[in-house]
């Protein structure tokens, strides 16, 4: 079996909602939006899904992935990523979300012999770490020889499976309505991946309701996800 | 001074597009403390089309002696090409508003962007107020627009930052683009936060489930407070700004500095101020001790 099989069977591993990340308790301020009846129908959900991609994932959690998977081991410069993704959330909720995921990441890392991850666990139980997501699995991914494009795609595959997850848990979405959603917001993400990746002093995002949402759920005493 | 500021320290550049029409404004403040508690402009300089009138002293109780200056054009708002700097400095114990005198309209993009930049650095023990009406960005404007914040960790801080469109022929006409950055950074130039978004006028009026959702009008309030608790804060400006009927209103903890971020999508100008206003007087009662007295436009 070619070098190429194992990498691309590794990435189906890492990337498969079986890998114990720990989204299942996040909404992605998902929950916010349907308890307010913002999102009541897969045509709302739609919308909620290219936001979070376009007006978060494309031009902040993209960048940070692929910045962090090109530092690599430079752990200093992942932490300058990481900071950065901590300034630019400004939801608590949110970051929360991010850090906790990324915490469980690297967790599972760690058990299953990643010294990097077992590393950077280390800086943030020093506070010299936050922990995002994105800029974790740039990290680790690359540790893994997974090319940047790959893990770009293991990123995306990945938020949209748990939003996707979320959709359904929160009754949004059925198993086949899903589906059919997943492969309409396809096409989305591959005319993201053709944009350039901006600089980490150019990271963006734009989804205000969203952001506001998470704000609002961080009151609500009835939620069922953690963000 | 850290990568990261450095990072951030080229990050001003991108007033990409704009070519050097050589129409460029400047605005300077230096504010400070006199022994009797009074803050003064001990450094001004303000060239076409900043005009500045002399500081006014509106409020009484614990917050008497701090200055309001209220920031005026000479011309009709921002034009094509246009570049605008605005540098407010306090110094130790020095409190401040600086404001505008009315909204800042965008006009078309023609030449390029217009810019505006305003850097403040604020010291130990100070307060400052930097409360600017909304950018109204007219059919195909672009605009590029900076604020970067040095904060030492003594000082206080509560920032405006909003706007909305206008289609003043009603054709239907959006802006064309507008870039937006808000930075607050440490004295060494560590960013701490950071709110940056570009958009087109097209995502603009499109709304979105999730991005405007519908809504018109975008406003942001950052209030930094290290003598308070920030959850207290935090209860108090949920609590001033509930039951805002024609806005969403959400308030959330910052990340790395005591004080809250808040974010106001409303239908309209007028229900965004209000929530703007709100916001802005529970933080300043419980940064300063008293309500502010409300400021006259």
């Amino acid at each position: 079996m070619s070098s190429d099989v194992l990498v691309d069977l590794s990435a189906f591993q890492h990337a498969d909602t079986m890998f114990p990340s720990g989204a299942v308790s996040f909404s992605f301020g998902l929950e916010a939006l349907v308890n307010a009846g913002i999102v009541a129908g897969p045509d709302d959900l739609a919308g909620f899904l290219t936001a979070q991609l376009r007006g978060r994932w494309a031009d902040l959690d993209r960048p940070a992935l692929w910045h962090a998977h090109r530092a690599g081991a430079d752990l200093d410069a992942v932490g300058r990523l990481d900071r950065l993704v901590e300034a630019q959330t400004l939801g608590a909720e949110q970051r929360l979300g991010s850090t906790r995921m990324g915490a469980a990441f690297l967790g599972v890392h760690a058990k299953l012999g990643s010294s990097l991850a077992e590393t950077y666990r280390r800086r943030i139980a020093e506070g010299r770490g936050c922990g995002h997501l994105p800029v974790m699995q740039g990290m680790v991914w690359q540790a893994l020889s997974f090319p940047h494009e790959r893990a770009l795609l293991m990123s995306a595959h990945g938020l949209l499976t748990g939003m996707l997850g979320t959709a359904i848990r929160l009754s949004v979405a059925g198993y086949v309505e899903s589906q059919r959603l997943h492969a309409a917001l396809l096409p989305v993400v591959a005319e993201i991946l053709e944009t350039p990746i901006c600089a980490p002093n150019e990271m963006r995002g734009f989804c205000p309701q969203i952001e506001i949402a998470s704000m609002i759920h961080e009151t609500d005493d009835a939620r069922l996800f953690m963000n | 001074m850290t990568c990261c500021s450095s990072m951030l320290e080229r990050s001003p550049a991108p007033l990409t597009d704009t070519p050097d029409m050589s129409r460029r404004g400047r605005l300077e403040l230096g504010f400070a403390r006199a022994p009797d508690g009074r803050t003064y402009l001990d450094r001004q300089f303000a060239s076409y089309p900043f005009h500045i009138c002399r500081p006014f002293y509106p409020d009484f109780g614990p917050a008497r002696g701090m200055a309001t200056v209220y920031v005026q054009s000479c011309s009709g708002g921002l034009y094509s090409g246009e570049r605008l700097a605005a540098e407010i400095t306090l110094g130790r114990g020095a409190r401040a508003q600086v404001t505008t005198q009315a909204s800042t309209i965008v006009h078309k993009g023609t030449y390029g962007a217009a810019g505006q930049v305003c850097a403040i650095d604020a010291g130990p023990e100070t307060l400052v107020e930097y409360l600017p009406d909304p950018v109204i960005l007219f059919p195909a404007a672009r605009l590029e627009s900076r604020l970067r914040v040095a904060l030492d960790a003594t000082a206080s801080a509560v920032l405006f930052d909003s706007m909305l469109a206008h289609d003043f022929r009603g054709k239907g006409d959006g802006f064309d683009r507008f870039a937006n950055e808000i930075a607050i950074v440490a004295p060494d130039g560590e960013p701490l936060v950071i709110d940056r978004f570009r958009i087109t006028g097209d995502d603009f009026r499109a709304g979105g489930i999730g991005r405007m959702g519908g809504y018109a009008c975008l406003g942001n309030v950052i209030a930094v407070a290290p003598g308070v608790e920030t959850a207290t804060l935090i209860d108090a400006a949920r609590a001033a700004t509930m039951g805002l009927g024609e806005g969403s209103v959400g308030v959330s903890r910052l990340p790395s500095l005591p004080g809250f971020s808040a974010r106001i999508l409303a239908r309209d100008a007028v229900a965004m101020k209000n929530a703007m206003l709100r916001l802005w007087e529970v933080s300043r009662t419980l940064i300063a001790g008293a309500p502010p007295r409300p400021r006259r436009k």
